[in-house]
Parts: structure tokens; sequence; C-alpha cells
């Protein structure tokens, strides 16, 4: 691939993405939305994040692992214990990067 | 000269467009996640620089395309030699769900210039998207523009700056630090910030399941499919609950 195409493909995908982001931001007030869509849009945030998040810690290489010896799963897991009982931001990415590079180096 | 007129501009035109306030409460409000989100910002320079890109192109794509998981897909598929029209599709169905963000923020983001609602469509992450939205419907009387702008701005810088760091620093940083682990945990740590009761739980329970078993499914299919689940799940758990008498928040 040479530069003009590299730009090319960026400034497409550039583009596309601010649509989706800009779509309904743009698009609301001129149209009317039925009740039980607001009642779902709140499922959005907790929805799309475990989807970013389960297969971000139990699958490696295309392929489910589910052992103890799974860093990301431990430190995930851990992660979400702390996130659920504290809400603490902070506390929960620290521990979560400190179990996952404990686990790894030692 | 430049500085008086800088300072008009500030004392007027922002602060009567903005509220200062509502800026600093969204900046400090996804200010612990820039833990999770340097390392991820790193990992994207490294690899733009191991996949032979000039800084000037990394920071263009950065820039352009501002969307950390589908900036990494498109590296590896240039890597690959894959066909244009490949990595043109692969990235926008990775970033799809911005689509559905931009729905479920739309009724706050009313009543305002277009351009200003582009600026704030442009810098929207997953992050500081769940966390205003979560703040606003707990704070029905927040600012959102500014609210959201401050929260937008503050990870948009961290992620540029991070994105030059990692690739001028490639070379000396080890690729068995793992630190893409970065953002799954920002995402954890923001996961029960606005879960509605036990119907959040159903959809996060339902949404996990579905996308880790649609992983293998072609073109990030299994994202949009476990998305859609989740959010079903949850709404009608909802509707069921409340009607049991069991009343929800």
């Amino acid at each position: 691939m040479n530069n003009l195409q590299l730009i090319l493909t960026i400034l497409i995908i550039g583009l596309g993405t601010f649509a989706f982001r800009f779509s309904f931001i743009f698009l609301y007030g001129k149209m009317k939305l039925p009740q039980w869509v607001h009642r779902a849009m709140r499922f959005v945030p907790p929805a799309v994040l475990s989807a970013l998040i389960f297969p971000a810690i139990l699958i490696r290489d295309e392929a489910l692992w589910i052992s103890y010896e799974n860093p990301r799963l431990i430190a995930g897991m851990v992660a979400i214990a702390i996130a659920w009982k504290t809400k603490n931001l902070l506390l929960t990415i620290a521990t979560g990067l400190g179990i996952f590079w404990l686990i790894i180096f030692v | 000269m430049i500085e008086y007129k800088l300072l008009l501009f500030r004392q007027g035109r922002l602060k009567r467009m903005f509220n200062n306030e509502s800026v600093i409460r969204g900046m400090k409000s996804v200010a612990p996640l820039i833990l999770g989100i340097v390392p991820f910002a790193m990992i994207s320079g490294i690899t733009a620089a191991n996949t032979g890109l000039s800084l000037w192109m990394a920071l263009f794509m950065s820039v352009g395309i501002f969307a950390g998981a589908s900036q990494l897909a498109v590296l590896q598929l240039v890597s690959d030699n894959a066909h244009m029209l490949v990595i043109i599709y692969t990235a926008l169905i990775i970033n799809l769900r911005m689509m559905i963000y931009s729905l479920s923020i739309a009724p706050h983001l009313q009543g305002i210039k277009t351009g200003l609602k582009a600026l704030l469509a442009y810098s929207m992450t997953d992050q500081s998207y769940a966390i205003s939205t979560v703040h606003f419907l707990n704070n029905p009387e927040e600012d959102t523009k500014s609210f959201l702008l401050g929260a937008s701005v503050i990870l948009w810088i961290v992620w540029q700056m991070n994105t030059i760091i990692g690739y001028l620093m490639g070379s000396i940083i080890p690729p068995e630090l793992g630190l893409d682990f970065g953002i799954p945990l920002t995402f954890i740590a923001i996961l029960f910030k606005g879960v509605a009761g036990w119907s959040g739980i159903v959809a996060i329970i339902t949404s996990g399941a579905v996308a880790v078993a649609g992983a293998g499914l072609p073109m990030n299919i299994g994202l949009v499919l476990a998305a859609v689940f989740g959010i079903a799940a949850g709404t009608l758990s909802e509707v069921y609950l409340t009607r049991g008498g069991d009343r929800e928040s």
C-alpha cells in the first residue's frame, strides 16, 4: 500500500466513523423516537462495555482461554470485583494492571 | 495585542458558550481512566512505527480516526497487505457501535449549534460517552455540552500525546508488557457506573456471553449482536421486574 492509498483509507475511515458518531446527535430533533427506545438506550453502556470486556479477557489467539494461567482473566475478574464493590475508577485500573504485571513477571 | 484578543475571546464567547465548572467536572470524571488509556495510546504509536508509518502519517491517523481499536486493526491489516476495501470495511464495522452511542446521547445534546454538535461527536469516545450519559441521567441539571467537551478533550489530548511518545520510544518498550490490557480495564472500571439495578446485570451477562460466543464470527459482527441482545435483555428484564412489583431505580 503506498502513501496515497493509505491517506485515502484513513480519510474514508475517519469520515465514516465521524458519520456514525454524528448521525443521531444531528438527526435527533428532526424525528420522533418512541418511548421504549429511550428506555432501551439506558442499557447501551453496560451492554456495549461488556461486549468489549469479556472477549478481551477470555479469548486469546482466537480460542477461549479459561484457566488460572490466563493473566488477563485473573486480573480482569479481580478488577470487576473491585469495580462492583467500590465503583472507584483509579483503584480498579491500578489493581488490574498491578495484578496483571505481577502474574506475568513473577 | 494577541493576548488581549485571546482574553476577550475567553471572557466573551467561550464563557457564554460553556460552563467552566461543568467542563472541569467532565475532565475530573474521566481523569482516573487516563491510567488505562496511556498504555493503549502508546501501543498504537509503537505499532504505527513498527508498521513503517511516518510520524506524520501516524498522527494523521490518530487525529483523523480517533478510535483506538479500529486504528490497531488498520495497522494490522496494512502490515498484512490487505486490500484497501477490506481495511475500510473492518474499521467501520468495529466503529459501528458509535452509532448506538450517538442515538443514546442525542437527547442530551439538543438545542446547540450544529458545529458544536459536530465537535462533540468527533471527540466522543467509549469512555467519555459512557461516563457522560450516566452522569446526565443522575444529574439532569448538568450543562451537558460542557461536561462532554471536558471529558472528551482531555482524553483526546492524552491519546494524541501518548501516541507520539509511543511512536518515538517504541523500540525501548518490550512488547511482552501487554499494554493493550489497559483499555479493557478502563471499560471494567466504568462498567457498573450506570447499571440500572438487576436489569443492568442481565444486560451485562447477556451481552458478555453473546460477545464471547460470537467472537469467531467474521468482521466483528459478534460485537454488534452482543450489544443488541444485551440491550434487549436488559430492557425486557426491567419491564418484567417492574411488573412483578419489584420497583427499580
